[in-house]
């Protein structure tokens, strides 16, 4: 009977547990609306701003960290965006560095390109390569296939061709194929009308907090979120009125499903509620420190948003401000 | 949290029912959507009106990645660390060369520096770090100031220039219905026009940045699939009448027609014993070819002087379908040595003409990383991996003589 006690108040703590949790993310899912962008600083070493230009991004979430992918190196930053750490000199490593992401328990994927051959390499804690991914039982679709982005995300992997064949993999973290998404069908990209010579490609991938894939094409103005049931939604239109796009590139999102995008000729982010409506961009090309110059790729990470762009004008950060 | 999903659900159907979107092919052979490179009412910081910073930042925008898409001719430098090439593979080459500096050392005690700047026709972009030429201060053979070279120096912008359905070339008497650059470009019927070749200036193109006024057409067409890999069939583009005299107009003293100085003939056609080489020569040592198979997309011409649209288009092919060499009305171009944006080599030219004596060694293109020893010489590799090397040729096979001289020889046959 004592023990039946035990496990009933266990329950009920287990419940009451559960029920808090709901009501808090219920509470955070509905008003966390994004109001506002301040900027903070640009990623820095101890020699002052890093003049990147166009680098890629990733947030390792656990560890309160941002990873600059640049000219086959990767820079690791605090969250004070001082740089802490670089790695990617391993003479072991073949090829160009193109991506890199980080599992939860900080194993660090680095996503190499020969040629036309990718690798995944897994490393330690440093960066330092401990063995190859050995991906297999590909479907024969997704045999021609040159990834260029990898997010890891709840022990899966998602490999994305965004320019050759236009698909995603998703393998578990050892490699073994799960599902794949062919993006010309998905997206119905080939039902648009289009023009000889136009291209319809991809420039933009994250994944929202839901999984949800998220991807930009910019000629023809649309940003897609593309659940993992292949449900498609899309937003945006042309015009370089504040929230229209122009030349869109990058897309993420926040925890509390905002979406950010960044427009390279308008030189903004706009950001967007979870259901797609405008609420306003900020940034414009400008020589201020808050400006940016063709911002092309982003990261969230606990509030901060972390925007690449041109003119060597490095990663900007700005705090993002919430109701 | 489920009524959130169900909200998900009904907004992801609400949107599914807005159906595919609208098609919006940019330039579509003519002007582009105006608001897609000017900010009418909310310019934040340019004059006319432009959203980017000047001329060629506001076109790299949208033309500035290195994925093999079309469109795309300038690599960012984020995807281009040392020993990796810019990513395009346009007929036109990818002005990420511009910013690929080689130094290397041929021989004890000497320092060879290729300079980016000489490796193509330096836009200034400052958004994307793209700056006037710092070797030539103006156009070779001419005086255009190089700090005014942008895209629109070459290409109309607004895309005035117009084929009419009766093959001449004019700034208005018909709407541009499409492009007019692609083998699948429609043809137009009357009342119709299509656009000049890649929106190219011409006579009456209201001369851009630089001040040169064009005088003449540039008749070309190209496969509508371009920007790709040579590795396994070549990019042929059908040049027609025009091409050196385009090219003149900033660069008249290169031009043999125009200049007092003794330079390469061009726009002429290349005679009996220029096509004869061009049709046998394999590669240095080889001279078995012939005219059915000779056509080297690294060494391209000039089809007689034609200007029709018909004949050009069914010239422009990727599959190899047309791999027919010159015949001696054929004609030598600019083209023919140089890229028009930029390329791996000094001056801009197509191949390494300027390099050491072999610019492939034991069958191999050169690398500082090549497997076969030979081919890491400093003299040969020139501070280039293989896949430098071997981007600056499009990926083409190295398929010449196992040592390969300069493909001068592809005319002149003098190895």
């Amino acid at each position: 009977m004592k023990g039946n006690a035990i496990q009933s108040r266990h329950r009920f703590s287990v419940a009451l547990l559960l029920a808090a949790f709901v009501l808090l993310m219920s509470a955070e899912y509905a008003a966390a609306k994004v109001n506002g962008a301040i900027y903070m600083y640009n990623l820095s070493d101890f020699t002052g701003v890093i003049p990147y230009n166009w680098s890629a991004l990733s947030v390792d979430k656990e560890r309160n960290e941002i990873y600059v992918i640049y000219k086959n190196e990767v820079e690791v930053f605090n969250e004070k965006g001082m740089k802490i750490y670089s790695f990617g000199d391993d003479e072991n490593l073949r090829g160009v560095i193109a991506d890199v992401t980080v599992g939860r328990d900080g194993t660090i994927f680095l996503l190499l390109s020969e040629g036309d051959i990718y690798s995944v390499v897994r490393c330690n804690y440093r960066g330092e390569p401990v063995a190859p991914i050995d991906f297999r039982n590909f479907p024969g679709q997704f045999s021609k296939f040159l990834p260029g982005r990898i997010i890891y995300r709840n022990g899966d992997l998602y490999l994305a061709d965004l320019v050759f064949s236009k698909k995603v993999v998703i393998t578990d973290s050892d490699g073994v194929y799960k599902d794949g998404y062919e993006l010309d069908s998905i997206l119905a990209l080939k039902d648009i009308e289009g023009k000889p010579g136009q291209e319809k490609e991809i420039a933009g991938f994250s994944l929202d907090r839901d999984g949800n894939m998220l991807f930009t094409v910019p000629t023809i103005f649309k940003a897609f979120k593309v659940s993992s049931d292949r449900k498609v939604q899309m937003f945006g239109e042309a015009g370089n009125i504040p929230g229209k796009f122009s030349v869109v590139a990058g897309i993420t999102s926040d925890d509390a499903g905002n979406y950010y995008v960044t427009d390279t000729l308008k030189s903004v982010v706009m950001v967007y509620d979870r259901d797609f409506n405008f609420i306003f961009e900020f940034g414009y090309r400008g020589d201020q420190p808050g400006n940016l110059i063709a911002p092309r790729n982003m990261v969230v990470n606990d509030g901060y948003l972390y925007v690449s762009q041109s003119r060597k004008r490095g990663v900007s950060v700005y705090r993002i401000l919430q109701d | 949290m489920k009524g959130l999903k169900i909200v998900f659900v009904v907004l992801a159907a609400a949107l599914i029912a807005l159906g595919a979107a609208t098609a919006y092919a940019f330039h579509s052979g003519g002007v582009a959507e105006c608001m897609g490179c000017h900010n009418i009412h909310d310019a934040k910081s340019t004059s006319a009106l432009l959203a980017g910073t000047d001329i060629s930042s506001t076109c790299v925008n949208c033309h500035g990645a290195s994925g093999a898409s079309s469109y795309h001719i300038v690599t960012p430098d984020a995807d281009m660390p040392a020993g990796t090439p810019p990513g395009n593979r346009t007929p036109g080459g990818d002005f990420g060369w511009l910013k690929k500096t080689y130094t290397y050392s041929p021989r004890a005690g000497s320092n060879v520096v290729d300079a980016g700047d000489r490796h193509g026709h330096n836009i200034v972009a400052i958004d994307f770090t793209y700056n006037a030429d710092a070797t030539n201060l103006t156009a070779p053979g001419g005086d255009m100031d190089a700090t005014q070279l942008s895209c629109n120096s070459c290409h109309d912008n607004h895309g005035k220039l117009r084929r009419l359905s009766d093959g001449t070339l004019a700034t208005t008497g018909a709407p541009i219905i499409g492009s007019g650059s692609y083998d699948t470009s429609v043809v137009p019927l009357a009342g119709q026009a299509v656009g000049a070749y890649r929106l190219l200036r011409g006579p009456g193109s209201t001369a851009g940045s630089g001040g040169k006024t064009f005088t003449a057409v540039f008749n070309a067409v190209v496969p509508s699939t371009y920007n790709r890999s040579e590795a396994v069939t070549p990019t042929r583009v059908a040049y027609g009448a025009g091409i050196s005299d385009w090219c003149a107009t900033c660069h008249p003293d290169m031009h043999s027609g125009t200049s007092s100085l003794m330079t390469h003939p061009v726009n002429q056609p290349i005679g009996v014993d220029v096509a004869a080489n061009y049709n046998a020569y394999v590669g240095s040592g080889n001279m078995t070819g012939n005219s059915n198979t000779s056509f080297d997309s690294i060494v391209p011409f000039q089809m007689d002087n034609t200007t029709d649209f018909a004949t050009l288009k069914a010239k422009a092919v990727n599959n190899g379908s047309v791999a027919t060499g010159p015949a001696s009305s054929d004609r030598v171009m600019c083209l023919s040595c140089h890229r028009a944006h930029a390329t791996g080599w000094e001056y801009m030219t197509r191949w390494n003409a300027t390099g050491n004596e072999f610019i492939a060694v034991e069958g191999v293109w050169p690398g500082t990383d090549s497997p076969v020893v030979a081919a890491q010489a400093a003299k040969y590799s020139q501070g280039r991996t293989v896949a430098e090397t071997t981007k600056a040729y499009n990926d083409t096979a190295m398929h010449y003589g196992s040592y390969q001289r300069s493909l001068c020889n592809k005319c002149h046959a003098q190895d």
